[in-house]
């Protein structure tokens, strides 16, 4: 399924990196090589406002003389300023002091799972077209649309590892997402909703309903009542979970264990959750948008299970952090942190509609927005509601609610929670574009949600 | 560079405008922890973007190729994105707001490049302060420092005859310290982010931050008291927490584009829409803050913005009174405004410009307390809190909660207690409408860390600051 000739060429790029390192001093190398075709196209007010294509072709190089090493970033360049580049990059080493914790390379060929992922070429015609298609439907499902926005973002990408130790990997393959989002109006009251869309191709998107969906929800979400500040029963819709999701990442890295930050720091084989959550990094699934065959130290990225019916079962390692703490690696390294790629929860039993049915006095939440650790060892978080917010009262949604800030701990939203049966991909808010971060999730029901202030809107 | 810009420029038809900007970015971070190096690394890029600006449309294309083949393909990419977007065009026709063409050559002021000086003189300054921070000090579980710099050279052409050259050097450098007590970690750090040489680094008194981190680390982990819970007082702000509250809760509400709702979908709306320009009381008549990328030295500094609109000072609130926004050329000219205020900034060169702030300040006052020193003096019952560690606000920027590093009680115009795990919550305007004191002393530090664009997010280079700032009946102790 491999592009050979892009991949030749990439090759090529990289041997050459690679006998640069040697001849300027280097005792082992490990590059990776990067080529990337990106469409990027944004919309607001019912048009297209930016709209980008790029690519680009870049190298991430390692190198090592005896116990002392430096990692260098480049982009293409031609042979004359590729040897000026692999020489600084000796330099950084050369004038580097020792660096005992630095793990080495990959030397023997791992087995590498192979996701049979392929690059599904679109152009920006396709995607403009895609985006006209959602904003017609969003502003046709009601008179009371007065806003579309959002984005789709199309990734095709092909990466090359290459060593010293002659270890080699390759993986290619094409991603498209996005954001929608919806404004909804009556004179002076809005309301707004949104959904992420994740997925493999364009008709992963669901590109001819999800503007019809959100502005729906939109309409539903006009006439907001306040709500009193305080602790209740709540549904955090797919997206609210995988904002929540982050923070989870953060709690299982083994970078935040050795900083002392993680809340999940001596927790191993702990109840910390309820044993109805189990969740897994999904890394080798090839149907995740977040899949991947390796991670950026060249090692095989498996499934691994972090939580395991509420109970911690593993942290996230990277080649360095897991030499540090005595441990093997689980292919989780992202640059020098580690951290989870494609989490998934596993489902519950119940639908979205049963548990809303269990609730007498409650809310149910949409999304949520700009949340952060007040103090992370605590695992104590704030943030607010967004997009959606709305009140359950004797089994029912009765009404939409003005938003509302949340202070809560990760311990306490999830230690009386209960994960409905419908398992959908949804990118993170604010870090899914940045970091590739999607998630298989479900809506949840938590029995406790503290919203600590009122909102304005 | 020009060569091949004149090509793009006679070889486009149809083009309203097209600017061609060429970027090479040099970039250095060196770090240690616990007294080793770790990810220690070095950059190069260079790429070129070409903006067109056709049919009422933007198209944006980008390549690391630097063939003339490649670049000329990337402008015929560049129309062709442009053309795509009619297929869901904007309806009302826009003209770009003017600005006059400019051909100059600019530089940041660099005493000492840090790019010309030996790797090891530079690496063992951040390896010392680093040792510093945690020898001898056994409560110090971890500790790490580095230094930054970031090189652009930039060349802007535009078909409406921009020729600008800018060299623009960031540099900066953190120490932090985090420190294990009886209840838990607490972490402490300190940091510098400015344009100019290493000079800026060697003001920064590597050694000095690195006592000051261990020290306060350790008291926050051993002696300091938790924030009272529920308390409702007077919050005073040093000069780096005020800036994260003017860079949420003032820069982000005023950027144009999030205004007018094309940043609907990512970083959210704005509660300071046009009916409120020149009317709200933003904050009471205390307040003024202007945006001034212009200070020499500061993080954010230019001479031009990516759209070749020449840097200048624009008040944002005027004796309380909303008066400004952050806008670029299209932006400016959808609200009817004379003038882009000069905030179109790219992160990279395959970054497409986009509203960003640079350099936004509270003006310290001329009657103002004298130092920080005076304002606890004249402060009854209330908390000093230093330095940020946490933030949130809404989608509006209406609603926030921020936390502070570490902090003090005031009682009686009296320090007593070392707090830790501060916390307020506040609204906006009300927030703004109780300042009570200021000093005359202030400070400006630079913030690298601003992110923006979807949905590819970039980076921004900001400073904020003023002076030592007290705010009356401020919710405290939420978490």
């Amino acid at each position: 399924m491999v592009n050979v000739h892009e991949f030749d060429r990439m090759q090529e790029k990289a041997s050459s990196i690679l006998s640069l390192a040697k001849k300027h001093g280097a005792d082992q190398a490990e590059v990776i090589v990067s080529s990337t075709e990106n469409i990027a196209t944004r919309y607001g007010e019912g048009h297209i406002t930016q709209n980008t294509m790029r690519n680009s072709l870049s190298f991430n190089l390692r190198t090592q003389i005896g116990s002392q090493v430096g990692i260098y970033g480049g982009t293409a360049a031609n042979q004359d300023k590729l040897d000026q580049m692999i020489q600084d990059a000796l330099m950084l080493v050369r004038y580097s002091a020792p660096d005992p914790e630095f793990p080495g390379f990959v030397e023997e060929q791992p087995r590498y799972i192979d996701l049979d992922r392929s690059i599904i070429e679109y152009s920006p015609d396709d995607i403009s077209a895609a985006i006209k298609s959602v904003i017609d439907s969003a502003e046709q499902a009601d008179t009371k649309i007065a806003a579309v926005a959002g984005s789709i973002n199309y990734i095709a990408n092909r990466t090359l590892m290459l060593n010293t130790f002659d270890v080699e990997a390759r993986t290619e393959g094409s991603t498209i997402s996005g954001i929608v989002n919806v404004a909804a109006r009556i004179g002076e009251n809005e309301s707004r909703s949104s959904d992420s869309i994740a997925g493999l191709t364009l008709q992963d998107l669901e590109i001819n309903d999800v503007g019809a969906r959100v502005a729906e929800n939109a309409v539903r979400g006009l006439d907001q009542k306040e709500l009193d500040v305080g602790a209740y029963p709540s549904i955090l819709g797919h997206s609210a979970l995988m904002e929540l999701m982050f923070h989870i990442g953060m709690a299982t890295s083994s970078s935040m264990l050795i900083n002392h930050q993680s809340p999940f720091k001596d927790k191993m084989g702990e109840q910390v959750f309820d044993k109805q959550i189990s969740i897994t990094d999904a890394t080798a699934d090839p149907t995740h948008f977040s899949s991947q065959k390796f991670d950026t130290d060249g090692e095989p990225s498996p499934d691994v299970r972090y939580i395991d019916q509420g109970i911690v079962k593993e942290y996230s390692y990277n080649r360095r952090n897991a030499k540090k703490l005595g441990v093997e690696t689980n292919g989780k390294s992202v640059g020098g942190f580690a951290f989870f790629r494609a989490p998934s929860f596993d489902a519950g039993n119940k639908s979205e509609e049963e548990l809303i049915a269990s609730i007498d006095n409650g809310v149910y939440v949409n999304n949520l927005w700009y949340s952060n650790f007040v103090n992370m060892p605590e695992a104590s978080i704030t943030g607010l509601t967004k997009d959606g917010l709305f009140k359950i009262e004797n089994g029912e949604i009765v009404g939409s609610l003005k938003n509302m800030r949340f202070t809560d701990t990760l311990f306490s939203i999830f230690k009386d929670a209960e994960p409905a049966n419908n398992l959908k991909m949804k990118l993170h808010s604010t870090y899914g574009n940045l970091i590739g971060l999607a998630g298989k999730l479900p809506s949840i029901k938590v029995n406790s949600f503290n919203f600590s202030s009122k909102g304005k809107h | 560079m020009e060569d091949i810009a004149e090509k793009i420029f006679s070889k486009i038809d149809g083009a309203q405008l097209i600017q061609v900007r060429f970027v090479e970015i040099t970039s250095e971070n060196i770090n240690y922890r616990m007294g080793l190096p770790f990810n220690s690394n070095r950059s190069f890029s260079e790429g070129v973007a070409v903006r067109i600006r056709a049919n009422n449309a933007w198209g944006f294309a980008a390549t690391n190729d630097l063939s003339e083949t490649s670049i000329l393909n990337t402008a015929t990419q560049a129309l062709k994105v442009a053309k795509s977007s009619t297929l869901a065009p904007r309806q009302k026709r826009v003209e770009l707001a003017e600005e006059p063409v400019y051909n100059d050559v600019y530089s940041v002021r660099i005493d000492k490049d840090p790019f010309n000086m030996e790797f090891a003189e530079k690496a063992n300054i951040v390896e010392e302060a680093n040792k510093l921070s945690f020898t001898g000090a056994d409560l110090v579980k971890d500790a790490t420092a580095s230094y930054n710099a970031r090189n652009i050279n930039q060349h802007l052409l535009s078909s409406d005859g921009n020729n600008i050259k800018q060299r623009i050097l960031m540099i900066g450098a953190n120490i932090n310290a985090v420190a294990v007590g009886p209840e838990g970690p607490q972490n402490r750090d300190m940091d510098i982010n400015v344009t100019g040489g290493w000079e800026k680094i060697e003001e920064f008194d590597f050694n000095t931050q690195a006592e000051v981190v261990r020290d306060e680390s350790i008291a926050l982990a051993t002696k300091a008291k938790r924030c009272p819970k529920d308390f409702t007082g007077a919050l005073i702000l040093d000069p780096w927490q005020l800036g994260l509250q003017i860079h949420e809760s003032t820069g982000h509400p005023t950027e144009l584009d999030r205004v007018l709702g094309y940043e609907a979908d990512f970083a959210g709306t704005s509660w300071m829409t046009p009916n409120h320009l020149n009317s709200l009381q933003y904050g009471n008549e205390m307040v003024n803050i202007t945006q001034d990328p212009t200070i020499p030295g500061i993080l954010g500094h230019l001479k031009y913005d990516d759209e070749g609109v020449l840097a200048r000072p624009v008040p944002i609130v005027k004796e309380g009174i909303f008066v400004g926004y952050q806008s670029d050329r299209e932006h400016a000219s959808i609200l009817g405004l004379n003038r882009s205020s000069g905030n179109s900034r790219a992160d990279d060169y395959n970054d497409v410009p986009i509203i960003r702030m640079n350099s936004m300040n509270l003006e310290a006052p001329k009657d103002g307390f004298k130092n920080i020193d005076e304002l606890i003096a004249d402060t009854k019952d209330g908390i000093y809190g230093i330095r940020y560690k946490s933030h949130s606000i809404d989608d509006k920027r209406l609603n926030f909660q921020f936390s502070t590093q570490i902090g003090y009680r005031i009682e009686n115009g009296e320090i007593t207690d070392m707090l830790k795990n501060i916390s307020y919550q506040g609204i906006t305007p009300e927030f703004w409408n109780n300042l009570s004191g200021m000093t005359r002393e202030y400070e400006l530090h630079g913030h690298p860390n601003c992110g923006k664009g979807a949905p590819n997010m970039q980076i921004g280079y900001v400073t904020h600051g003023g002076p030592w700032s007290r705010f009356e009946n401020v919710k405290m102790g939420i978490a």
